[in-house]
């Protein structure tokens, strides 16, 4: 991005009063449906999961390539309305529209500027619900041991969510990822607490799921390999995208509360593939209650290490003690 | 977890029960087709910046090119994983 973007501390959200002031700068149908499209995309995201759990998993390919084309397609359109709608762009006056004082249409300009930054953050962010799962799908797994299946899609995935908070113009304390944060340093004794929640966590789902191990038996190195690489490529990474990129980028544009519920039901359609309604509603529950604790601690660190505590219950030790 | 859908039987998270090597090569050959698309797409775009006189075409082209990354790394390293297994596939 040629300028740096920053977060802006005003308090904006997208409500009908915001509505009125991005009139002018911005195309006819993104005023009128811009509540609503995060939402069809929701929907689509859903509806392409279901296909690659039920139906065909071409299909649902297939449906997860035109939601990436057209996320990308509505991030490139919004980052052109947020360089464009400026001051200087907005001299005309259409004829029958009431005069407005140069105060008003600066402020018109400078609400259209950070709508426009706002949907393009979320846009961008939403991009890597499709591409988990075309990165799942298109590499090809079959001989590579089963420990190592959350490394390979893992790397890009991580690669993805570092380029999509470089170019939202996040810094490390926009995504909840600084060493010190701007409210209270970190509050490591909290951090410290919330890490045991992966415990029961991921014992509780292995009672849903019953997946096999991942590793067939229990050496030092092995587990300790297999538990670097859930921690890494499944805690941080999809933290990282679930309640640091598209939890920031959705606190900003639908509001803190519904940006709570719209993260964690993205990421609970993502595990309709499980083929498991219960443990849909299970990771539904887990991610609002990981969206709570970040909302609250404005930290990563604690969710990163339950996240991942959970899938080492889930995949290496709940199976060997209780398959 | 949510990454690990895979096309073959696995132990994790099975999608389809059975494995299916043209159904894996279809969904790389598609990864594949998407990734030259967004490669077509970003050049074209970094033509226009360069050539375009209009401020609104550079403002869309600059767009173009710089939002098409955050899909062309991931997908860049899915064709080389492709390669390398396709390699290691014919050589072991």
């Amino acid at each position: 991005m040629e300028r740096m973007l920053s977060i802006d501390e005003q308090n904006y959200h997208y409500s009908s009063s915001s509505q009125i002031n991005i009139r002018k700068a911005v195309p006819r149908f993104l005023q009128i449906y811009a509540g609503i499209i995060p939402w069809v995309f929701l929907l689509g995201i859903i509806a392409a999961e279901l296909a690659v759990g039920f139906w065909s998993v071409s299909i649902g390919m297939a449906l997860h390539v035109i939601l990436l084309i057209a996320l990308l397609a509505m991030a490139v359109i919004c980052w052109y309305y947020w360089d464009e709608s400026s001051v200087e762009n907005s001299h005309s006056r259409a004829v029958g529209q009431p005069v407005v004082s140069a105060t008003d249409q600066k402020e018109q300009s400078a609400n259209a500027r950070m709508w426009a930054l706002y949907s393009y953050r979320l846009y961008l962010g939403l991009t890597l619900a499709p591409l988990i799962r075309i990165l799942s799908l298109s590499i090809p797994l079959g001989n590579i041991d089963p420990q190592y299946f959350f490394l390979i899609p893992g790397i890009p995935l991580l690669a993805a969510a570092f380029t999509a908070a470089r170019l939202a113009g996040y810094r490390m304390s926009d995504i909840y990822l600084a060493v010190r944060n701007r409210k209270n340093g970190h509050n490591w004794k909290v951090q410290f607490a919330v890490l045991f929640l992966g415990i029961p966590l991921g014992f509780m789902e292995y009672a849903i799921l019953r997946p096999d191990p991942i590793i067939p038996v229990l050496t030092v190195g092995s587990v300790v390999t297999a538990s670097f690489i859930l921690i890494i490529f499944t805690g941080l990474t999809e933290e990282m995208i679930f309640r640091g990129i598209l939890k920031r980028s959705a606190d900003d544009f639908l509001g803190e509360r519904v940006s709570i519920i719209y993260v964690s039901l993205l990421f609970a359609a993502l595990h309709i593939t499980h083929l498991s309604a219960l443990d849909v509603l299970f990771v539904f529950g887990v991610a609002l209650l990981f969206s709570v604790i970040v909302h609250r601690t404005e930290s990563l660190y604690g969710v990163v290490i339950a996240h991942g505590l959970t899938n080492i219950n889930l995949f290496i030790l709940g199976p060997h003690l209780f398959g | 977890m949510i990454a690990t859908v895979t096309t073959v039987t696995t132990t994790t998270t099975t999608v389809t029960t059975t494995a299916s090597t043209t159904i894996v090569a279809g969904l790389g050959l598609l990864a594949t087709l998407v990734l030259i698309a967004l490669l077509v797409a970003k050049e074209l775009a970094g033509a226009a910046v360069e050539s375009s006189g209009s401020a609104g075409t550079v403002t869309l082209s600059r767009a173009v090119d710089r939002v098409l990354n955050v899909a062309i790394i991931p997908l860049l390293f899915v064709f080389g994983a492709i390669v390398i297994f396709k390699v290691l596939e014919v050589l072991l």
